[in-house]
């Protein structure tokens, strides 16, 4: 264990905490290599998020004659990269939101309330659902669905107006 | 007012509401028809039996979930009436 080196205080991002590491002794053989070494390493460490690693680590270092190490969780910090799903579901708009825009400005609003409003409330209320209970695809399907139940109303409502138009 | 008289749908829409008095969401009148009607038949007649002033919709103003506020149906009198009507027809009709 000679590429351990004495290092007063730091900090590694360990999973979604941030831990604070404190080395009081080091009775071994210091150099600026080995404590490069050594900060490399847990680096390294906090990057991987390996807590096999880490474990080991700590072992190492407790059962190291003369050093003593505390490590204290100092609160979460953003949750690390590696531990979100990629396809993780976000929302930034509810769906439907756009046709609504969109929409207000086409119907009346009579028209609006009566029909649309309705297909596209429920649709967004059974997109969260699924979403709360973690299934992604019925959500998305839910959300196309109600998009396609759109367009029957829409059409209907839209037709007699462009014809009035032409005639 | 437009036309009174009820369809079938509407009939059975009348028949979920009037045993549910707080009312149903879409969705709930589609599942309680235990798979009798459709979604796009129910959001599509709901509006229309709305147009005839057979149910009335509220929204809830202080509802926390994002999005347009969802409508909630209730059978309005004019509502219960037709269904009445409907049921005394229905009955005659069986007992001829």
């Amino acid at each position: 264990m000679g590429k351990f080196a004495f290092m007063n205080h730091f900090y590694i991002a360990y999973r979604s905490c941030a831990v604070s590491i404190s080395v009081e002794s080091w009775r071994g053989h210091a150099g600026d290599a080995a404590r490069a070494a050594f900060a490399r390493d847990l680096r390294e460490l906090g990057a991987s998020g390996d807590m096999l690693d880490f474990e080991e680590l700590k072992r190492i270092i407790a059962d190291e004659p003369g050093v003593k190490i505390t490590y204290t969780t100092i609160g979460e910090v953003n949750v690390a990269t590696s531990d979100v799903p990629k396809r993780a579901p976000r929302i930034a708009m509810p769906p439907g939101a756009t046709a609504v825009r969109v929409l207000r400005h086409v119907v009346t609003p009579r028209f609006f309330r009566l029909h649309v409003q309705v297909v596209v409330s429920e649709m967004q209320a059974e997109y969260i659902e699924h979403l709360a209970a973690g299934r992604l695809a019925a959500a998305r399907f839910a959300a196309i669905r109600g998009h396609l139940m759109l367009i029957a109303p829409v059409v209907r409502a839209l037709i007699p107006s462009a014809i009035r138009k032409l005639l | 007012m437009g036309n009174p008289f009820a369809s079938a749908t509407e009939l059975e829409i009348l028949r979920l509401l009037r045993d549910q008095r707080t009312g149903l969401y879409g969705l709930e009148i589609v599942k309680a028809s235990g798979g009798q009607l459709a979604r796009g038949t129910v959001y599509t007649t709901l509006g229309r039996m709305e147009e005839k002033g057979l149910v009335r919709s509220r929204t809830d103003k202080n509802a926390q979930h994002p999005g347009l506020p969802r409508p909630r149906y209730t059978v309005s009198g004019l509502g219960e009436r037709v269904l009445e009507a409907a049921e005394v027809i229905g009955l005659g009709l069986a007992r001829a």
